[in-house]
């Protein structure tokens, strides 16, 4: 599908911005509120809490859904630009925000949904190993494992797939909801096991998150490759950086 | 191609063709905007100030048969012979790479391969012989040889776009 070059920079500035106004919540809002454990996403508040009733009782299962929300905003983001680009692209003007509505919808339920394992997760740590990095190595190991799989680079390749959208009426809304359905699924099977991983440090969890949602973008700059096991995640960044600062020449 | 700056879906066929044998035809409607939009760049261009161009996407195609070449025509008569109307062929696009394309589990996830096809004289040619409908278009593709009985080939969306 076609799309101009000033709509695309328009389209990613705005869905950059909503990310980076996540990163400033998820940062600024324990500064900035005298209460020392204010904020969703919040590390002294973790690495206070001695149990699950205890961190419960610090920051409510409605914050912590929250949390979650502004950490799904913060680092999807930017790998949400080429699919929210495409259905921008493939929709009739007077739908277009309707159209992405609806994809960010899908995507939202698949996430949240997952969400809510993950917290059971976390939950499932903080009582059987309160305040300890023992957990953390174990997702640590388990997402290094993952990230080499041949299953892994098939999620990766399916993230990497939009397929064409109808133009009219319910199927068009249909067609919208099920590509942030199938995008939130393959999202997930990608990117599962470095998701949790922050959720179960201790703390640095802030830091953690800029770690893991970096290593996300730079492998989806990559593109659609044979499933196999290897290391993947900083290739194509790698390559681009070097040509920027001059280390490595374009080929003739 | 390179992609056009301020790029708009005038119109989309609602569903899968499945072009076999001697080919297939589809309907293209368009969106009551895209009619003004459209009529709007073909009232300029043939005034001589071009508003943009007008293309033709066909989306996902995909097939076992890589040994194709498409014959895309706009508006083409039923029943006519496509070399009487060589003003209507919007163009010809080659299917090469079409199987490995349509792997499920391929690098590119079974997603086929996409065209863009400039119809820009096309539809000025219809429009200067009024011969132009307002709301709709039908897309002809016609593989260059006959395809076999076993050889099918399926293409997802096939869209106008400003």
């Amino acid at each position: 599908m076609a799309y101009g070059s000033q709509e695309y920079t328009r389209l990613r500035n705005a869905v950059l911005f909503m990310g980076l106004m996540a990163w400033l919540s998820i940062a600024l809002v324990p500064l900035l509120w005298d209460e020392p454990y204010a904020g969703p996403v919040c590390s002294a508040a973790r690495l206070a809490a001695t149990s699950w009733e205890t961190l419960e009782a610090l920051i409510p299962t409605p914050f912590q859904a929250v949390g979650w929300v502004l950490m799904l905003v913060a680092m999807m983001s930017p790998v949400l630009v080429a699919p929210i680009r495409h259905v921008y692209a493939s929709s009739f003007a007077h739908r277009r925000g309707r159209s992405i509505a609806f994809f960010v919808g899908g995507y939202a339920v698949v996430w949240m949904a997952v969400g809510c394992l993950i917290l059971a997760v976390e939950r499932v740590a903080a009582g059987l190993m309160p305040q300890s990095y023992g957990p953390a190595i174990g997702v640590a190991l388990v997402a290094l494992v993952w990230q080499m799989s041949p299953a892994k680079q098939r999620c990766i390749n399916r993230c990497h797939n939009h397929g064409p959208l109808a133009a009219f009426g319910m199927a068009a809304d249909g067609d919208a909801v099920c590509m942030g359905l199938k995008t939130g699924c393959w999202c997930v099977g990608s990117c599962w096991a470095v998701m949790l991983l922050p959720i179960v440090l201790p703390q640095g969890h802030i830091v953690a998150m800029l770690a893991v949602g970096a290593l996300i973008f730079c492998e989806r700059l990559d593109p659609p490759r044979a499933p196999l096991w290897r290391w993947r995640g900083f290739s194509t960044a790698a390559d681009y950086a070097m040509l920027r600062l001059g280390w490595r020449n374009v080929p003739e | 191609m390179t992609a056009p700056a301020g790029t708009e879906l005038l119109g989309a066929n609602a569903r899968e063709v499945e072009i076999a044998g001697a080919g297939a035809r589809t309907t293209v409607p368009l969106d009551a905007d895209g009619q003004r939009k459209l009529a709007a760049c073909l009232a300029a261009a043939s005034e001589g100030k071009p508003r943009g161009r007008v293309y033709l996407s066909l989306e996902n195609i995909r097939g076992a048969h890589d040994a194709s070449v498409l014959n895309v025509y706009i508006n083409l008569p039923v029943g006519a012979r496509p070399g009487e109307h060589r003003h209507l062929l919007a163009g010809s696009v080659g299917l090469y790479g079409l199987r490995r394309a349509s792997i499920p589990q391929g690098e590119e996830g079974g997603m086929g391969l996409s065209y863009m096809l400039d119809i820009t004289s096309v539809l000025l040619e219809l429009a200067n012989a009024r011969l132009l409908g307002a709301d709709e278009f039908t897309v002809s593709m016609l593989p260059q040889r006959q395809l076999a009985e076993s050889d099918h080939l399926l293409v997802k969306r096939v869209a106008m776009v400003l």
